[in-house]
């Protein structure tokens, strides 16, 4: 049985960064339903892996990437087992622009077009590029990012810029809001 | 537009947290953490109770040829039940070990290479080797009773009887999965069955072979 202290160490920690698992659950997930039940599940796991936790051997939120990463792509791949074959990340019920006080319609309208672009970007992307393209959109580092995933560093470059290159081509194709 | 602008647009929106925030709270508060559903829970108490059939096979099975040494019949059933029992106890003992060894704060590509291993072992190995298996493994179950009541199991009608039942219950999985088919499961059943499932894990395993790769 682990003790109170411990309980209120993670609760404190959770609170503090609970926005990587709301943002992995927003990735992963099909709907708002399917997102809670991710989130939920991703804060379960991370309470049972709590107690092997060690600091000195990874920094707090790449433990905690690495837990919702692994809940997530395990979760959506049993979405897919069960009939759902697409993953349709980000549905727009459940994303919020932050719409600064001085936008222009122009630039809304732009800001609009670029979260559309990224909706539909991350939707042709597989699990494990989901989650390559979600710890780049995060800022990690290089380093932070192949710790994570368990890749070299080398390959995380070589990755990002194959991505970069794809996107570059598919946006040549197909322009955005055409 | 590049990724460069899609980091932008990320951190131009944000996921509504009203919900999440609560539901998180309510976890923690209620302390259900514990008792959340894992994904791979309904798993592991699968393979418990696969197990303790295995053991309670294996003992019944090892018992009655062991004493029954002088009496062909019920020893070559008592081996078969034997068998049985120790192979659902090896196929649920390597996967609780599996499942035991998943620690999901280990790298990304490590775990997900380990559950797709797991299942691909499943979906290959394991069911259809249960599958065949379990439509005959009554046979000798329900032949040891009888001899242990004294009915002579050699004797031609009797044998015939057990082919028959044999084929009769060959001949009843086809009907049923025909039947289902006819009433529109057929991808149920594939998916259940070898066809897409080893399909499905073949494709995930494949897929974290080539991230780790390229």
């Amino acid at each position: 049985m682990r003790g109170r202290l411990d309980q209120q160490r993670f609760e404190a920690l959770l609170r503090e960064h609970r926005r990587i698992v709301f943002k992995v659950a927003g990735v992963y997930a099909r709907d708002r339903h399917d997102r809670d039940d991710l989130a939920q599940e991703i804060a379960a796991q991370l309470w049972r892996s709590f107690g092997r936790f060690d600091e000195r051997c990874a920094k707090f939120t790449t433990w905690m990437y690495r837990v919702a990463l692994n809940v997530a792509i395990s979760y959506a791949r049993n979405a897919r087992r069960s009939g759902a074959d697409h993953l349709e990340p980000l549905d727009p019920a459940q994303l919020e622009t932050v719409a600064g006080p001085g936008n222009t319609q122009h630039e809304a309208m732009e800001r609009d077009e670029r979260i559309a672009a990224l909706h539909a970007f991350i939707a042709r992307l597989d699990a494990l590029n989901r989650a390559l393209v979600l710890l780049y959109l995060e800022d990690r580092s290089h380093a932070e990012i192949a710790d994570v995933l368990g890749i070299s560093e080398t390959n995380v470059a070589t990755k990002l810029n194959r991505i970069k290159h794809k996107l570059r081509a598919d946006m040549t194709a197909v322009p955005i809001g055409a | 537009m590049d990724l460069d602008d899609m980091k932008q647009a990320w951190t131009e929106m944000s996921l509504r947290q009203d919900g999440l925030e609560a539901l998180l709270r309510a976890d923690l508060h209620d302390r259900r953490l514990d008792r959340a559903r894992g994904a791979l829970r309904p798993l592991w108490w699968g393979q418990l109770l696969q197990l303790a059939i295995g053991v309670v096979l294996a003992i019944c099975g090892g018992a009655l040829w062991a004493s029954h040494l002088h009496r062909p019949d019920v020893l070559v059933c008592g081996v078969v039940a034997h068998a049985y029992g120790v192979l659902l106890i090896v196929f649920a003992a390597r996967n609780l070990y599996l499942i035991h060894r998943i620690d999901y704060a280990a790298p990304v590509l490590d775990i997900q290479r380990k559950l797709a291993g797991l299942r691909a072992f499943r979906v290959r190995v394991e069911t259809p080797v249960n599958a065949v298996v379990g439509c005959f493994i009554w046979i000798p179950v329900l032949w040891v009773n009888l001899a242990l009541y004294g009915v002579d199991l050699w004797s031609p009608g009797f044998v015939r009887w057990g082919i028959a039942s044999g084929l009769a219950g060959l001949l009843a999985m086809v009907v049923v999965v025909w039947a289902m088919r006819r009433m529109g499961y057929a991808s149920k059943i594939e998916d259940q069955s070898a066809g897409r499932s080893v399909r499905r894990a073949e494709a995930a395993l494949d897929e974290i072979t080539r991230f780790g790769r390229e």
